[in-house]
């Protein structure tokens, strides 16, 4: 009989040995993870095309061959149209919606009338959630950019969204106004001399992935018109790959005191379960850096790790942000040379990171600090200073503030949000 | 108890025994899995659980199987012609073998069958000592007829001290 008790008491131990506590549907919506949540790339997103409407943009018009301006209402319409539906808008000092026999005659020099350009207003009327597409110069009366950049930051940049520049050297023959800190007024022409096309602007504005997909369509729009015009790309967005990296797209091929229990329906978060808890656990993955069109260059020595860690209150379902002073995790980037890629992993130490007997919600992003970041060397090329300018020494080859307007955009990300590389979200029962 | 109401309520305890050592070899195989499954290896905890029950209820009715035979045979098969009948040992051994050879053998199989199933050295070590030790040996002790009761190896040691 007391051999009998022994086993039946062995087995009730092995029984319940196996259970834990699973996570509610409650807690597992609630996960703070700090981007947008999964975005749905066949969802139609509407266009809206702001086109600069003032006069110093005539001179895009006049000039017929390499003429990439003209065509472009057609182009754009063209390129969106599986992003969604197209509208156009001119806009000065106000915007105004115009239909399709109005936008055609953006080819037209008659139609630019406006006086002042105000890209903080554009950027005012423009959708979150929608893409926007500026047609402009890049010029903003009174030089008053600190406000564009403020609107931005606001709008798009502190809810994950991204900004690009396209650039596209253009014939031009017309007037030139507000140029320099005395405001000069400047006839440019360009003839047929590739070499001396002046500049003008796609500003994109929008969701990251629709931003990014626009940028390729360009570029591949470009490719397929075999478009001999020089044109450039520079994009502000969190994630400075094509796609987010993360447990989604970053195959694990090592890992060590760490594994799977429960597959989740958002699969850039794993759940994981350790196994010992003083003993190091790690995650490895072959990691290809392929940096998005316009990408800024990084140096990619100096990366650096961030978690942010978080427990659950189970009374209320909700994740608490914690301070871990003890935690020891870290990325390691180690190149492969047979595969040009990255081996990269992840490595902690359970009790140093983890609190006992709760769930925990680890995210780990490797990141460029802001000082390794360089913007395109196109930027700098294309760039005029806001100085007197001599009329026998303007270029009209080159734009007035761009790096300081490139630069105050690259900035701005960085006060919302810094890029990265990889973001790895962990969920673990300790 | 009459010799009936005996035979079934052995062959219960027998089916009782594979089932809640079926149970056991579950739940500790779960735990040691933790150890070999890591993660990227394709699949996750509960999903190898899935697998692994098939496996074990595999285990558990070969088991069973096992030590009924020995049990039918040795209560309606095997005959007292004369004294040298008693020792069947070589029988028990026989379907002890083949009890040893199915935990170390099913495990293999459905893991090469199953590529969910990723198995390491301690799922057949903890069924050898589950379904071969507990399972076959120790019961096979405890449900042995009275005229082969000293057949299993170790069962005049158990009884001796059973009578102490």
């Amino acid at each position: 009989m007391k051999f009998l008790s022994i086993v039946a008491m062995m087995f009730v131990t092995f029984f319940f040995a196996g259970c834990s506590d699973d996570l509610n549907s409650t807690a597992l919506e609630n996960l703070p993870i700090i981007e947008s949540p999964n975005q749905n790339r066949d969802e139609k997103i509407p266009v809206d095309v702001l086109w600069d409407a003032t006069i110093s943009m005539q001179g895009f018009t006049t000039i017929a061959p390499m003429n990439v301006y003209r065509t472009l209402p057609d182009e754009i319409e063209n390129i969106c149209a599986s992003i969604g539906d197209v509208n156009f808008y001119r806009f000065g000092s106000d915007a105004m919606k115009i239909d399709r026999a109005g936008y055609r005659k953006f080819t037209e020099p008659e139609t630019y009338t406006e006086l002042v350009t105000s890209m903080a207003n554009a950027v005012e009327i423009s959708n979150p959630e929608h893409l926007s597409i500026v047609v402009t110069d890049l010029f903003e009366s009174e030089s008053d950019w600190s406000l564009v950049t403020q609107r931005l930051k606001d709008k798009f940049f502190t809810k994950h969204l991204s900004t690009a520049i396209i650039g596209i050297r253009n014939p031009f023959d017309g007037k030139i106004f507000d140029v320099g800190l005395k405001a000069q007024s400047f006839s440019y022409a360009t003839g047929g001399d590739q070499n001396r096309f002046r500049p003008f602007y796609l500003f994109v504005l929008g969701r990251e992935d629709v931003v990014k997909d626009f940028v390729n369509r360009f570029e591949k729009f470009r490719r397929q018109q075999v478009i001999q015009n020089e044109i450039e790309y520079v994009i502000f967005t969190e994630h400075l790959t094509d796609r987010a990296e993360t447990f989604a797209t970053l195959p694990i091929i090592d890992s060590q005191n760490l594994f799977e229990s429960v597959e989740l329906e958002d699969n850039r978060v794993r759940e994981f379960g350790i196994d010992s808890p003083t003993d190091p656990a790690s995650v490895t993955f072959n990691f290809k850096y392929k940096p998005t069109l316009g990408a800024c260059s990084i140096d990619r020595n100096s990366l650096q790790t961030q978690i942010d860690f978080f427990t659950l209150d189970s009374e209320s379902d909700s994740w608490i942000e914690t301070r871990n002073a003890r935690a020891d995790g870290k990325f390691s980037l180690e190149r492969d040379e047979e595969s040009e890629s990255y081996l990269l992993k992840f490595e902690f130490t359970p009790e140093r990171n983890l609190q006992i007997d709760r769930w925990n919600f680890l995210h780990a992003s490797l990141k460029p600090p802001a000082s390794s970041f360089e913007l395109p060397e196109w930027i700098s090329q294309w760039n005029m200073g806001n100085i007197d300018v001599n009329p026998a020494a303007f270029d009209g080859t080159k734009t007035t503030n761009l790096l300081h307007i490139a630069q105050s955009l690259l900035d701005a990300q960085f006060e919302s949000s810094q890029p990265s590389l990889v973001d790895l979200y962990f969920l673990i029962e300790n | 108890m009459t010799r009936k109401n005996k035979t079934i309520l052995q062959i219960s305890f027998v089916i009782i025994l594979m089932i809640l050592l079926s149970i056991a070899a579950y739940y500790l195989g779960s735990r040691f899995a933790r150890g070999f499954l890591t993660a990227g290896m394709g699949v996750t905890l509960v999903q190898w659980q899935s697998h692994f029950a098939r496996l074990v209820a595999a285990m558990g009715g070969v088991s069973c199987l096992a030590l009924l035979t020995w049990y039918s045979l040795a209560r309606f098969f095997l005959r007292l012609d004369n004294a040298q009948s008693v020792d069947k040992r070589s029988i028990w051994l026989v379907i002890g073998a083949a009890e040893i050879a199915f935990c170390l053998s099913l495990p293999y199989i459905f893991s090469t069958a199953d590529k969910s199933l990723k198995l390491g050295i301690s799922i057949p070590i903890l069924f050898l000592g589950l379904f071969a030790i507990i399972g076959f040996w120790f019961g096979s002790i405890l449900v042995t007829p009275s005229p082969y009761k000293y057949t299993p190896i170790g069962s005049s040691i158990f009884r001796r001290s059973r009578k102490h």
